[in-house]
């Protein structure tokens, strides 16, 4: 059962990869790269770099 | 009842409608990521041509020159991609991942590669890491509100 299930998320992921890589016209390597390499890494950095911001600026206000 | 009563009432009730419109807004960009990516997700998937069925098994599919299909996942992309080598190459990151999730998906299902390789991607990009990102989502929508607080107690 959870490996059906499991199976069956592992299989839409990689559908939307491949959906993906055919809507911009590139590769699933594309695809996989840029989502997981370039997009959400800038995506976790910049929630970083705001925490870390929000949280100087709290610790100033209201220290 | 006087005038001062009346305003005093209006202006209750006015803040009493803008503090629901404040617990909605706030509740909604709570949960935003997890209603539009899902949404997003879903609207990717009926967009492929063709559509991407709900699948029970990983599909066997021939090879296609002008777009990749499950024989790329399945037996490796002969496909060009547009991306640099040090990111989508066999070498780069893209290889190495693959390589680095066979490790742990071997200790999580021993015996079935596929599938604690499988499971090792589900568990990394599909939990830790979107969860990841949404808890600092959260964090920051606090600390943004707890400032807007702040800013307001000093102005009053």
């Amino acid at each position: 059962m959870i490996e059906r299930l499991g199976t069956s998320v592992y299989a839409a992921c990689v559908d939307f990869l491949l959906a993906s890589a055919g809507l911009a016209g590139v590769t699933y390597r594309d695809a996989n790269a840029f989502l997981f390499f370039v997009l959400w890494p800038l995506v976790t950095l910049t929630l970083v770099v705001v925490v870390m911001w929000q949280a100087w600026l709290l610790r100033r206000r209201h220290p | 009842m006087s005038d001062i009563d009346v305003k005093v009432e209006v202006n209750s009730s006015s803040e009493g409608v803008t503090g629901t419109m404040r617990h909605l807004v706030r509740l909604l960009l709570d949960f935003a990521p997890l209603m539009i990516v899902p949404v997003l997700f879903v609207l990717v998937l009926h967009a492929g041509s063709p559509a991407a069925p709900l699948r029970t098994s990983i599909p066997s599919e021939p090879s296609r020159r002008d777009r990749c299909t499950w024989y790329c996942h399945n037996h490796g992309c002969r496909h060009v991609p547009v991306l640099p080598a040090f990111l989508a190459g066999d070498k780069g990151l893209f290889g190495k991942t693959i390589v680095a999730l066979h490790t742990p998906g071997n200790v999580l299902v021993p015996g079935r590669p596929d599938l604690g390789y499988g499971a090792a991607n589900l568990i990394v990009f599909c939990i830790v890491w979107p969860g990841g990102m949404y808890a600092l989502y959260l964090v920051a929508l606090r600390q943004r509100r707890r400032l807007h607080e702040l800013r307001r107690e000093r102005a009053a």
